[in-house]
């Protein structure tokens, strides 16, 4: 075959389409309108972005000025938590088993506070309204369980971030699983001890408050909650701690 | 947009070549997206770019969805427009970028309508001059089919269309060479695939 057949086949082509069409008017208008249309939702965009943007912004500054974004972020970042926790929830102190490695461990318990804790105060309902989800719970479920590895820093006398996390977790067990409030308290003493400034202190300080309730302490409950419904930790608990506030202060 | 412009193009006297592009009233007006100025390039410039589209497509519906493609796609893509070529051209290069969609949805429809009907392939089928013209034309869009883009834009602005390699070169933005190599691996294959058809 020579290029004399495609020079044909070619031209039977170019001869079939020469580009004029009757409905040319029509078409015009097709891309006219359809270009108006795709202009129109061009402009219209940004208004459907406008809420969408100021929600994450709102969301991303209730979740910093509440602490709770900060927590978050803690746990995330904390892979090494680890089954130690379980252990450390009798005994924080872990230094004694930092060198070697472990097996990962279940988990104790579940966390949620499905069980009542603590015997109720003769004015306790609202503070079981209060309790009755815990976030910082839902927060350390979700702390992934990594087993610890050798190199974990060891030595110094601070505590490091795996054991921060591992007296909270104790403490948190403590309160939400039916603990003694007496030993529940000393733990949260533990913790607060050991990270005063941690990332979970502000939610630390608030059960802490709630224990020294259940314990009938309720000046030093009261005391403790002040600062939350002042607003000392931005809007984190603020409206939880004056409702305790006020039931704490009732006669 | 100027009317006194306007009335310009329309009569021809408009000449992108010779003007800054970036001042240009026309190209600003067409690039600021008003409607005015994307009829007037429509009117000067969609027999152009359908025909275009019909030679590399095959099909007549396909080749309208392109040509409403490329010109709604043509205010934006005139910012980069620098006068290098027609206009004309241009709008055929946006034409090109645009095809590769349109050059599969054309070929999936050429395969499922040759299920459904088997057509006569081979030229002697029929004596009459005009019929095997047709057939000899489908074949070729069947066996275009079968090429791959770069080298079916460039055999039908080449050698369905006779524009200069140059011409060619500057729509598809590639250099003279390249395009001329493509045309060649192009016919190439084309005979081997027309050939295989029973075409001699």
């Amino acid at each position: 075959m020579n290029d004399e057949l495609l020079k044909r086949a070619a031209e039977a082509v170019r001869e079939r389409y020469d580009g004029a069409t009757e409905l040319a008017a029509a078409g015009e208008l097709r891309v006219l309108r359809a270009f108006d249309r795709r202009v129109r939702r061009r402009r219209r965009a940004p208004l459907f972005a406008i809420p969408l943007v100021a929600a994450v912004i709102a969301s991303a500054a209730w979740g910093t000025g509440s602490a709770r974004l900060r927590a978050l972020l803690h746990l995330a970042g904390g892979a090494e938590v680890t089954a130690r926790i379980t252990s450390s929830k009798a005994s924080p102190k872990v230094g004694a088993q930092r060198s070697a490695p472990q097996a990962p461990a279940p988990l104790p318990e579940p966390l949620t506070p499905s069980a009542e804790p603590f015997a109720p105060l003769p004015e306790a309902s609202a503070l079981r309204k209060v309790r009755s989800a815990p976030p910082s719970a839902r927060a350390v479920q979700r702390a992934p369980l990594v087993a610890p590895t050798p190199s974990s820093p060891v030595g110094n006398d601070a505590p490091s971030e795996s054991e921060i996390a591992a007296l909270y977790r104790a403490a948190h067990h403590a309160q939400f699983s039916g603990g003694d409030p007496s030993q529940t308290l000393v733990l949260w003493d533990r913790y607060l001890a050991a990270a005063p400034n941690g990332a979970l202190s502000p939610e630390a300080r608030y059960n802490r408050a709630i224990t020294l309730a259940h314990l009938g302490r309720k000046a030093e409950a009261a005391a403790a909650l002040e600062r939350f419904a002042r607003g000392d930790y931005g809007g984190y608990r603020k409206a939880e701690a004056s409702s305790l506030l006020e039931v704490l202060r009732a006669p | 947009m100027n009317p006194w412009y306007l009335s310009r193009v329309v009569t021809g006297e408009y000449a992108p070549q010779s003007i800054e592009p970036a001042r240009d009233p026309f190209l600003v007006a067409l690039a600021a997206g008003e409607t005015d100025a994307l009829g007037v390039a429509y009117r000067e410039h969609h027999c152009a770019v359908r025909a275009f589209a019909c030679r590399l497509l095959g099909d007549d519906s396909a080749a309208e969805d392109m040509v409403q493609e490329a010109f709604l796609a043509l205010p934006s893509a005139v910012r980069r427009f620098r006068g290098e070529t027609s206009l004309r051209s241009f709008v055929i290069a946006v034409a090109v970028n645009h095809a590769r969609h349109f050059v599969r949805a054309a070929a999936r429809r050429r395969k499922n309508v040759l299920r459904l009907v088997h057509e006569p392939t081979t030229s002697s089928a029929s004596p009459d001059e005009r019929l095997a013209r047709e057939q000899l034309g489908d074949a070729l869009f069947r066996a275009l089919d079968q090429l791959s883009l770069d080298q079916r834009v460039a055999f039908v602005l080449c050698e369905i269309e006779e524009r200069s390699s140059q011409e060619a070169a500057e729509i598809v933005a590639a250099p003279s060479p390249t395009v001329r190599a493509r045309v060649q691996s192009a016919k190439k294959r084309l005979r081997e695939i027309l050939e295989k058809e029973g075409f001699r």
